[in-house]
């Protein structure tokens, strides 16, 4: 725990209470000097962390300066140091807590014996690296900058795209071990209040100690709802923030990490990609191809077992004598082949994002080429179920939002069971289980289909097909908001 | 909420124990593309041709025959049925049914009609497989033969039959349909075996270039549900055009001037117009068709490009029409049938005279006659026009 | 209790379509008038028009109340209170027969050696699930619901036409106009099912939020309804015959199994499946819902145990798909006599007649 005492007026016990929190410190550097030139004699005292300051900015325009000092007054020595060093932002702080808390922000603070203020000088220097592409949203046209770890260089690519006074950026830190500093941006203009409320509360009554990247801030707003659907979307694009803050949204923008969250998150926009608005509209069917292909990922295998095992008059007959063909020599039944292989494909997945770079290509060769195909060989698994659960996988990676394609990983395997206990009857359950959940998620206080259901007509340019700009971009959307489930929290 | 998942989960897991007979692997169940049923007294033998995927497909397992027929005698079809599913590993797939194919002395005494109606009642046989009859031959041998082109009986017979278009044939609710309308007696088409019934049941069938093979006969008209008399392929086509369901066929006329042939490949046929004339106990009925198609050979003297030659060619083929359709109906008469659906026509214009003739319109349509006008448009008359010399 | 509006017009529309035509279109109905069976369709649809908007006046007439309250209003406390039982337990039988129509047919369709037991607590376990989800998700995923069914709806007219099964010398030309045989058909099984159930939304009304265009859009959809209904009847009766369609116990499922499509495609009575299940799980839960308001408002003043009375309406409904419905022919004789003369007719024309009635009355004393 903290002290939350005053700064006391003696420098050795501040310097000593100081160096008591940092736990004698080594990175912590205590540098006294006394100015030569000062008529009365006083001792000065700089303190920082030396790992995260910019020293040549400390030697330049704090330490030389001081040194330089001529006029002092014992009258108000605050006002006359801060006129002395050279450094835009400076603060005077009071308590103990305050500045510790300043130490590790990289500040550089200057204490004045017989004085019980100090100042705090900004001179921090973060690692960061280049702005690079984004990782898990290229694209081929528009921008290609993604956001790095450091929030204020992602702040600063936000605004570059957004030169707009409504811009409004709520800055809080939160975190008692961490001190992770959270932003709220939106446009002042835009956005709904109501939504606003909630998300600000939210994100006030975070009980977490440490939050080291967005996804703990995603899944402590995303409330009480059980779902493997993200409610919150997550991008690494700074025009995709800007777009969506432009809809009335808002983003939170967290210190360390690269991917910016976006509420209230609609499910159809997890299949949208920013390509859409820069391809040629109305024509560009991507946008339907891609959610063809997110549901066809769901009901393929599932179809699969019900056709085979219990409809199979539904199966074409020269197709049928091919699968029956196959069928005769392989082992497992079916239902247990396809569900191995799903999840022989989920480890081959996972395990080709953690290798090394090197290995990963001959992992995929081995993992994918040479097992699939001799599996088949070797009279282990029949190919169509190879072909069948493999081109899920590959449908599934057209979804452009990496944890939206996750999010129905479960719900495979549920369809799965119930295609093999009911066939096409159980998918049918199972699907309006499906819907009816979807229906009933709310993205804080968004219906999750909105605008298809609850259909709002005027949304609908946007949505499967994406109309010509000048249709969708000047008329606002209005997201409807789902009272009841409002009316239902309080 | 919990408990909501829970109890489905195990509603579901009880079902798996409780109802297996709905679910079977692909290699636990063998499917039939192809049923034949024959005439047995007081009852039926059903013949099942089960197929042998690998064979098939080409992915052998053993060097087995592609399929298997079991055969199996019952009152019912249905106990037949079981019988062989009782001869059998497996679990009969009756769901692919394409064809069912009856045996001509099935189809001799009569028996066409419960046959439909089985089908129409079976949950199993699927309501669009093609009902046909055989000539010659009984429906199990038939399917025994080993087909040369497709691999698998059923498929060729089945390959066979579309291509005559999908209006020619027949299913079991399209043959329950007619059974019920008045004025119209049923033709089906029927296959008969071009060859040694007994080289066709031998494997080496498959390795000859010769081999006995299963064609397409023609049609067999039926009356009331029994079959009387088999028109040859040739006359069931200029059948099938008056009732409108013909497609691309070859007329061959002759040349207007002197003996030699010409032929007219038709490739659309309909029927315009149908009228009928009664004058004392004549019925007399006038077909206009709408007919369209190109001369192919030619071996006539006219210069084709002259728009002269082509309206007599018209005429000759118009005459070609004529003349056959009263032949048909010349057979048809003799054996008091009416594959046309004269009556029908009757029925549809004046249902009044239709109520007074329908009893014996059997005997009466002796004195029907046929009178075949064809508006014919000549597309494409060759790329070389003859000229005749 | 005071009902909060929830439901936008848009998807009680189609609420309304999936429950007007999900089960009516695969079951055939009206097929009895033969050749004019498109003739009895639309017929009917001006029927049930003229009645839906009779249950809207009810409605509006009595300040977008809900069904107890109007019936309490009109015909006293007691009165009012028995009848709102008659109705609640009559949603309830209805839920149930649908209940056991689904499980007829997936039995003779998709499970044919399935125990119905395991079909029939399947289903019903969903429409537990459903009910607790509450009312807005399952209106809202009428509109996914009712996107499939009418897509499948446009689709299959064009596979029937070009597949080549369709005759129409089947149909024409029109003999006769048998008015009687027309007029027998539709009136009463035509105009009760599924116009007439249309009252059940009396008890959902209340919830909706634009109570104004109510009128227009579901006249829109019952005239949407009627057309697609008398395409289906003919392009089924075109297919099977006059004489043979009413004889199939599913005439759509038979008909689309004639279509095969590019050869590839052998069946495709998957749709006929697909739509059936649809919109039988969407009837059983409007009537469960329906009958659970109801319920509710009656026993309002006793404070009952919310959960226990939804529970209880539950195994009601249950207990009724038990009730003459060992197999599908009584099922549907029953539900072809029976029920439209003893509960569709009263409930559905008399008792509206008589609220519209005393309306009348009580203005002009007034």
């Amino acid at each position: 725990m903290k002290s939350i005492e005053d700064l006391s007026d003696s420098l050795k016990t501040n310097i000593a209470s100081i160096q008591k929190a940092f736990h004698s410190n080594k990175e912590l550097i205590v540098r006294t000097i006394s100015p030569p030139f000062l008529e009365v004699k006083k001792e000065i005292c700089l303190v920082y962390l030396d790992t995260i300051v910019d020293k040549s900015v400390i030697q330049e325009h704090i330490l030389r300066p001081l040194l330089q000092m001529k006029d002092f007054s014992a009258a108000h020595p605050i006002h006359d140091i801060s006129n002395t060093i050279e450094i835009s932002n400076i603060q005077v702080i009071l308590t103990m807590n305050e500045l510790i808390s300043h130490l590790t922000n990289g500040n550089t603070i200057i204490l004045i014996e017989e004085i019980d203020q100090c100042i705090s000088a900004a001179t921090e220097e973060w690692k960061d690296r280049a702005f690079t592409f984004p990782q898990s949203q290229r694209v081929l046209k528009g921008p290609q900058i993604g956001f790095t770890e450091l929030a204020k260089n992602n702040l600063s690519l936000i605004k570059r795209g957004l030169k707009n006074e409504k811009l409004v950026i709520e800055e809080q830190t939160i975190g008692a071990e961490t001190n992770t500093s959270i932003s709220l941006l939106y446009l002042a203009n835009k956005v709904d209040h109501e939504i606003l409320e909630t998300v600000r509360n939210k994100v006030q009554s975070i009980e977490l100690s440490s939050i080291l990247d967005s996804s703990y801030i995603e899944e402590s707003i995303s409330g009480e709802q059980i779902t493997s659907f993200p409610l919150v979307f997550t991008t690494e694009r700074p025009d995709v923030t800007s777009g969506h803050l432009l809809e009335g949204k808002i983003a939170i923008i967290c210190d360390g990490s690269p991917n910016v969250l976006i509420v209230p998150a609609l499910f159809i926009q997890f299949l949208q990609s920013p390509e859409d608005y820069y391809e040629k509209p109305l024509f560009e069917l991507t946008r339907l191809i891609r959610i063809f292909s997110f549901i066809v990922s769901i009901y393929l295998i599932p179809f699969y077992i019900a056709l085979t095992l219990f409809h199979q008059e539904l199966i074409p007959s020269e197709l049928l004598i091919n699968l029956a063909a196959q069928r005769q020599i392989v082992p497992l039944p079916v239902v247990l082949e396809v569900i191995l292989f799903m999840l022989l494909f989920q480890v081959v997945l996972e395990s080709s994002i953690r290798l090394p770079t090197g290995i990963t290509l001959a992992f995929s060769i081995i993992g994918t080429l040479i097992l699939g195909q001799s599996a088949a060989d070797a009279g282990l698994v029949q190919l169509a179920s190879l072909v069948v659960v493999s081109a899920t996988y590959v449908l599934n990676f057209a979804v452009p939002i990496h944890p939206f394609a996750n999010s129905v990983k479960m719900i495979r395997f549920f369809f799965v069971f119930l295609a093999s206990v009911f066939g096409i009857y159980g998918i049918m359950l199972g699907t309006f289980v499906l819907v009816n959940h979807l229906c009933s998620l709310n993205s804080f206080g968004v219906p999750y289909l909105s605008p298809i259901a609850p259909l709002k007509t005027a949304d609908l340019k946007d949505t499967l097909i994406r109309f010509p700009l000048k249709k969708i971009i000047n008329t606002t959307k209005k997201y409807s908001k789902d009272d009841h489930i409002k009316n239902h929290k309080k | 909420m919990k408990y909501l998942y829970f109890i489905f989960i195990i509603l579901s897991v009880a079902s798996i124990f409780f109802s297996q007979e709905d679910k079977h692997e692909l290699n636990q169940s063998s499917f039939s593309f192809a049923l034949g049923i024959d005439y047995e007294k007081e009852g039926y033998t059903v013949s099942l041709q089960l197929i042998n995927p690998g064979e098939i497909s080409g992915e052998k397992l053993l060097n087995n025959s592609p399929y298997i027929v079991y055969k199996a005698k019952g009152k019912t079809i249905d106990t037949a049925l079981e019988k062989i599913s009782m001869n059998t590993s497996r679990h009969l797939d009756l769901k692919q049914e394409q064809i069912i194919v009856l045996g001509e002395e099935l189809a001799r005494k009569g028996r066409l009609k419960e046959i439909v109606e089985y089908i129409l009642h079976s949950p199993d046989i699927p309501a669009n497989a093609l009902i046909i009859t055989t000539k010659g031959n009984k429906a199990s041998e038939l399917l025994k033969i080993f087909s040369p082109v497709e691999g698998y009986s059923a498929l060729e017979i089945t390959n066979t039959l579309n291509k005559l278009g999908r209006h020619v044939l027949n299913n079991a609710s399209e043959i329950k349909v007619e059974l019920l309308e008045d004025g119209k007696d049923i033709s089906l088409p029927y296959i008969e075996l071009k060859g040694d019934l007994q080289k066709g049941m031998n494997r080496d069938n498959l390795d000859t270039t010769t081999p006995a093979h299963i064609v397409f006969g023609g049609f067999g008209l039926f009356k009331d549900g029994t079959l009387k008399k088999f028109l040859d392929y040739r006359d069931s086509l200029f059948l099938q055009l008056l009732n409108g369901k013909s497609s691309g066929f070859i007329i061959e006329s002759t040349c207007p001037a002197g003996s030699e042939k010409f032929a007219f490949k038709l490739f659309n046929g309909a029927v315009k117009k149908k009228e009928f004339k009664l004058a004392h106990d004549n019925y007399s009925f006038q077909y206009i068709l709408n007919l369209s198609g190109d001369i192919r050979q030619y071996n006539c003297h006219g210069n084709l490009k002259d728009p002269e030659t082509i309206s007599q060619l018209e005429t000759q083929i118009n005459k070609t029409i004529q003349s056959k359709e009263n032949k048909i109906l010349s057979i048809a008469q003799d054996h008091e049938l009416d594959p046309f659906g004269l009556g029908h026509s009757i029925k549809s214009k004046d249902p009044k005279a239709w109520r007074n003739v329908e009893k014996d319109w059997s005997t009466r349509i002796k004195n029907a006659r046929l009178n075949v006008h064809s508006d014919i448009t000549i597309q494409n008359v060759g790329n070389y026009k003859s000229r005749g010399d | 209790m005071k009902a909060k509006p929830l439901i936008g017009i848009m998807e009680m529309q189609f609420v309304m379509v999936l429950f007007l035509l999900g089960s009516a279109i695969i079951l055939g109905i009206g097929l009895d008038a033969g050749e004019y069976s498109w003739l009895a369709n639309l017929l009917a649809g001006i029927t049930g028009l003229f009645l839906f908007n009779l249950y809207v006046y009810i409605w509006n007439e009595n300040r977008h109340q809900s069904l107890n309250f109007i019936l309490i209003a009109q015909f006293g406390r007691h009165i009012g209170f028995i009848i709102s039982i008659v109705y609640a337990v009559y949603f309830a039988y209805i839920a149930s027969r649908v209940l056991n129509d689904i499980v007829h047919f997936i039995n003779s369709t998709l499970l044919h050696n399935m125990h119905p037991f395991f079909i029939k607590f399947t289903i019903f376990i969903i429409i537990i699930y459903t009910y607790s989800k509450g009312l807005e998700p399952f209106v809202r995923s009428a509109v996914i619901f009712g996107l499939v069914t009418i897509s499948f709806l446009m689709l299959i007219p064009f596979f029937i036409v070009l597949s080549g099964n369709f005759h129409i010398d089947y149909i024409l030309p029109f003999h006769s106009l048998d008015v009687k045989k027309i007029v027998r058909t539709v009136f009463p099984a035509l105009v009760t099912f599924p116009y007439g159930e249309l009252i059940v939304f009396l008890a959902l009304l209340p919830f909706l939020k634009e109570k104004k265009a109510l009128v227009k859009g579901g006249s829109i959809v019952i005239v949407i309804s009627a057309i697609l209904l008398s395409i289906f009847s003919f392009l089924t009766i075109g297919v099977l015959h006059p004489d043979l369609a009413k004889s199939y116990s599913y005439p759509l499922v038979t008909t689309i199994e004639h279509i095969g499509l590019i050869g590839f495609f052998q069946r495709l009575d998957i749709m006929a499946v697909i739509i059936f299940m649809i919109g039988c799980y969407f009837k059983i839960t409007v009537f469960t819902f329906a009958s659970i308001f109801v319920a509710k408002d009656c026993t309002a003043k006793w404070k009952m145990n919310h959960k226990s009375l939804v529970s209880a309406i539950f195994i009601v409904i249950i207990a009724l798909s038990y009730l003459y419905s060992d197999n599908n022919s009584l099922h549907v004789k029953i539900g072809l006599e029976l029920v439209p003369a003893l509960l569709h007719v009263p409930l559905q024309i008399v008792v509206p007649a008589l609220i519209v009635m005393f309306t009348f009355v009580r203005g002009k004393l007034a």
